[in-house]
């Protein structure tokens, strides 16, 4: 016998966000994702001016605004055919790497990691750390109260769960010193971006003021500040979680979903004119070349979505459970993101835990691969800074801006691997105006409902399969699954 | 109990920076005497999150007076936000009813074509609004959205702001995109400590943040009278210099970011060369457009200074396309009278 079952609250990172779930003897045989916000970006984007897009599409996000800032700055780029300075570049490749830096470590401390740890644990903690200590005497207080915030208390503890006390103190405390350094990470932004969320400086062209020497000696400050806690701290309490508790998970590739991959190549270094990560799609594992021109396939299926049509809004639409649209490449859906972004990279140290754990596509090794990617991109962030450095004695061009209106084209698109997945902004223009907008946020691919041939999205097919052991409370493991994604409800729908 | 709450030296230096700016009798100890005196149970913060980006959560966690991870673990509970998660699968929001006293945040705008464009865990968003106002002490609107309908107002929800639905003078507007972190701080503070809102203007933003234009304390501004204006981005000779010809709108804005900057002082909108885009005002997404060029015409410059910034970046067409922005509010006001 099947059952239905609605669940109003599956995800800690977002709350629009709710699930219905079909369920045969206990196990899940279909799920529809529903993503119930709208605001309608591409409408309010029409008729814009383009120089003031970047300021606006930024709205689209707030956790990833610079994601927005960057595709549609990079899609009227390359409709006037501007090629943007070096310092540039360099500057914006900073700008976002300090968001994806902000945004990662949120997802892991603040948003999955209180479903993996058993709170209660904390008053069993029998160390003499001083720090620790007072975090006890709180945990204990926010026990007493029933008000554990900013923490959550999990009401099930199962085999994925950390029961160890010293390990369990030690977590928490990680995640109250990640909010610190998410606010220093924050900082970083403002120092080249003028404030923080929503950057002021990344105009069309270029940024609007060239870095000098005291941004960027606080810039490395607060980045030494951010990396050691990077790979001191975050990685190594992912790789423990994920080779400890969710070992055999990861190995029986629990929450995998399609194996289809798609990453479009961004983090340009122009000084060693080298991608951070290239073009490539995955196919049920195989990897493949992703065209540059690959967007003008991409179909946006809208069967189950309340959009009908380019700003056509339906709410009553028969079968309609979601505001997102289905983009399919090749008729397929494709998970983005990082481990999409890690996979085609084929990047060394996922490629060894992988071989020597056997570990396989899946809740864990989303964490594993987000984790991996930070490291990547904290090392990275001191070439682009170093560079940077060398370049603001020699060169003064900051923007390039075109003097004449002619030669515009009129069809163009810019990319961003934002931290949730692909964004792509398509725009068509006419003398300076806006007339079409087309977004596909980063979490348009994974959190997309069923399209007309009834395939679902990557988030949903990762559960299905799954048993779940007590159907009636917030499925756990369901949320585990879903909080691996980093869905974003505003970057799906917009 | 006070002790331990309070145990780290930082945090109490931190908390004495609020403390002096709001004025509070008794610095630190004044506030925490008050505060806290009842017993170990923390304020609650409940956050309530409608059509926006997030980014006014996001300018929570920038607080750093005192920094958001103490203030989110020992000083007050927040509530219901996206990121302090807390299983509300079986409780939802009604759960809120066994709080005695909640301070009430909303970040975002509420949809009156059709409640569908924005549910948060399945509930229409404006009917948790009228629920939560009930019992809550204090409502404030974080960020342009929530306090004058923002970004989403222009789209097909026709998004309205808290104070539209509530036509309640008593809630207090805390514009700019996002909030500015040292607003929300001081306001939870003042709110907190007193009891009572802070001295509003006409938008109901409070005075203490709004009452100067940006343009009087901008460091900008000798640049301003002796009229040396930036024209091109990459003159270093010109870079510090002023940005009303290519569109800043520090002159038409209303708030303290030229005194206060952003993010611990670091930097802000002018700082980084692209000037002030009137976020802080209702004109903001709508009649400061295009953000690029000058719109208000001070008289004490000449004619041929100001053609500059009328194209200066975009070209001559703004005109075209403040009619097209114009026609489409229009349409809106229309639609929503109906
Ligand atoms: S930069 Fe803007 S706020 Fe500053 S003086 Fe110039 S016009 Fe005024
Ligand atoms: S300077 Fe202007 S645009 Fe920048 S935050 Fe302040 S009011 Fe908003």
């Amino acid at each position: 016998m099947t059952v239905r079952r609605l669940f109003k609250s599956v995800s800690r990172t977002d709350n629009h966000i709710t699930l219905l779930l079909e369920l045969k003897e206990g196990t899940i045989v279909d799920a529809n994702l529903s993503l119930l916000i709208f605001r309608g970006f591409e409408d309010i984007l029409a008729d814009r001016n383009i120089y003031e897009i970047p300021y606006f599409a930024s709205r689209i996000c707030g956790k990833c605004f610079s994601s927005h800032q960057i595709a549609a700055v990079r899609a009227i780029e390359n409709a006037l055919s501007i090629e943007v300075p070096y310092i540039a570049i360099l500057a914006r490749n900073l700008m976002l790497a300090s968001v994806f830096l902000i945004n990662n470590l949120r997802n892991f401390y603040q948003n999955a990691l209180p479903d993996f740890v058993n709170l209660r644990r904390v008053l069993e903690y029998s160390g003499s750390d001083e720090e620790l200590l007072i975090l006890k005497d709180r945990v204990k207080k926010m026990l007493e109260s029933k008000d554990t915030s900013p923490f959550a208390s999990i009401e099930q503890v199962d085999e994925m769960v950390i029961d160890y006390p010293s390990d369990v103190i030690q977590l928490v405390f990680n995640s109250k010193k990640a909010i610190k350094i998410q606010n220093i990470a924050g900082k970083m932004g403002t120092l080249l971006g003028g404030k923080y969320p929503h950057y002021q400086s990344i105009i069309v062209g270029g940024v609007s003021r060239k870095p000098n020497l005291e941004d960027i000696v606080k810039f490395k400050s607060f980045l030494d500040e951010v990396s050691s806690f990077v790979k001191e701290v975050y990685a190594p309490d992912v790789i423990s979680l994920v080779l400890g508790p969710l070992l055999e998970s990861t190995q029986n590739g629990i929450g995998m979903g399609f194996e289809n991959y798609l990453c479009y190549k961004d983090f340009f270094n122009p000084i060693e004119n080298k991608y951070l990560f290239p073009s490539g799609i995955i196919i049920s594992g195989k990897l493949d070349i992703l065209e540059d021109n690959f967007f003008d396939n991409i179909i946006e299926d809208s069967s189950y979505s309340f959009q009908k049509d380019l700003n056509e809004i339906n709410l009553k639409k028969a079968n309609a459970y979601t505001f997102c649209l289905a983009p399919r490449y090749k008729g397929l859906p494709f998970e983005t993101g990082p481990l999409a972004r890690l996979l085609i990279l084929k990047e060394k140290n996922l490629t060894k835990l992988m071989n020597q754990y056997s570990l396989k596509p899946g809740f864990g090794l989303r964490h594993l691969a987000r984790a991996l990617e930070t490291v990547l991109i904290v090392d990275e962030m001191y070439a682009w800074l170093e560079d940077l450095l060398n370049l603001i004695s020699k060169e003064e061009a900051v923007v390039i801006r075109r003097e004449k209106e002619n030669n515009l084209k009129e069809l163009a698109a810019g990319f961003h691997e934002s931290p949730c997945g692909t964004t792509i902004h398509t725009i068509e223009i006419s003398r300076n105006f806006i007339k079409n907008y087309r977004v596909i946020g980063g979490s348009t691919w994974n959190a997309s409902p069923k399209d007309s041939r009834g395939l679902r999205g990557p988030a949903e097919e990762s559960l299905i399969g799954l048993r779940l052991k007590n159907e009636k409370q917030t499925p756990l493991m369901v949320r585990r699954i879903l909080n691996s994604f980093d869905l974003c409800s505003k970057c799906a729908t917009h | 109990m006070i002790a331990s709450l309070f145990s780290r030296r930082d945090f109490l230096k931190i908390l004495a920076y609020g403390a002096a700016l709001l004025g509070i009798r008794g610095g630190v100890q004044g506030f925490i005497d008050k505060v806290f005196a009842e017993d170990s149970k923390r304020p609650t913060l409940v956050w309530l999150s409608a059509l926006s980006c997030g980014g006014c959560t996001e300018s929570f966690f920038a607080i750093e007076e005192p920094d958001a991870s103490e203030l989110l673990f020992n000083v007050i509970s927040l509530r219901y936000n996206r990121l302090t998660p807390e299983d509300y699968s079986n409780k939802d929001f009604s759960a809120i009813s066994d709080e005695d006293s909640y301070l009430l945040f909303v970040e975002g705008s509420f949809p009156q074509t059709d409640e569908g464009f924005c549910l948060i865990n399945g509930e229409p968003a404006e009917k948790l609004l009228k629920d939560l106002l009930q019992r809550a002490e204090h409502t404030v609107a974080v960020g342009s959205c929530a306090s004058f309908g923002g970004i989403p107002s222009l789209g097909p929800a026709r998004a309205a702001s808290v104070s539209d639905i509530v036509k309640n003078k008593n809630v207090i507007n805390l514009p700019t995109c996002p909030v500015h972190p040292d607003h929300l701080i001081l306001i939870i503070m003042h709110l907190l400590y007193f009891g009572y809102a802070p001295e509003l203007d006409d938008y109901q933003r409070p005075k203490m943040f709004f009452k100067n234009l940006i343009h009087d304390s901008c460091e900008r501004r000798t640049h301003f009278e002796n009229q040396r204006f930036l024209k091109d981005f990459n003159d270093p000779s010109q870079s510090d210099y002023c940005l009303y010809l290519v569109g800043c709108k520090g002159r038409q804005t209303n708030s303290d970011c030229s005194k206060r900057k952003w993010n611990g002082n670091l930097s802000w909108c002018v700082d980084c060369g692209a000037g002030c885009n009137g976020c802080a005002e209702k004109n903001f997404y709508t009649r400061f457009s295009p953000l690029f060029e000058t719109q208000d015409k001070a008289s004490e410059l000449s004619e041929d200074v100001l053609k500059f910034g009328a194209g200066a970046v975009a070209g001559a067409s703004s005109v075209w396309a403040a009619n097209k922005i114009k026609e489409r509010l229009q349409k809106r006001e229309n639609s929503r009278e109906v």
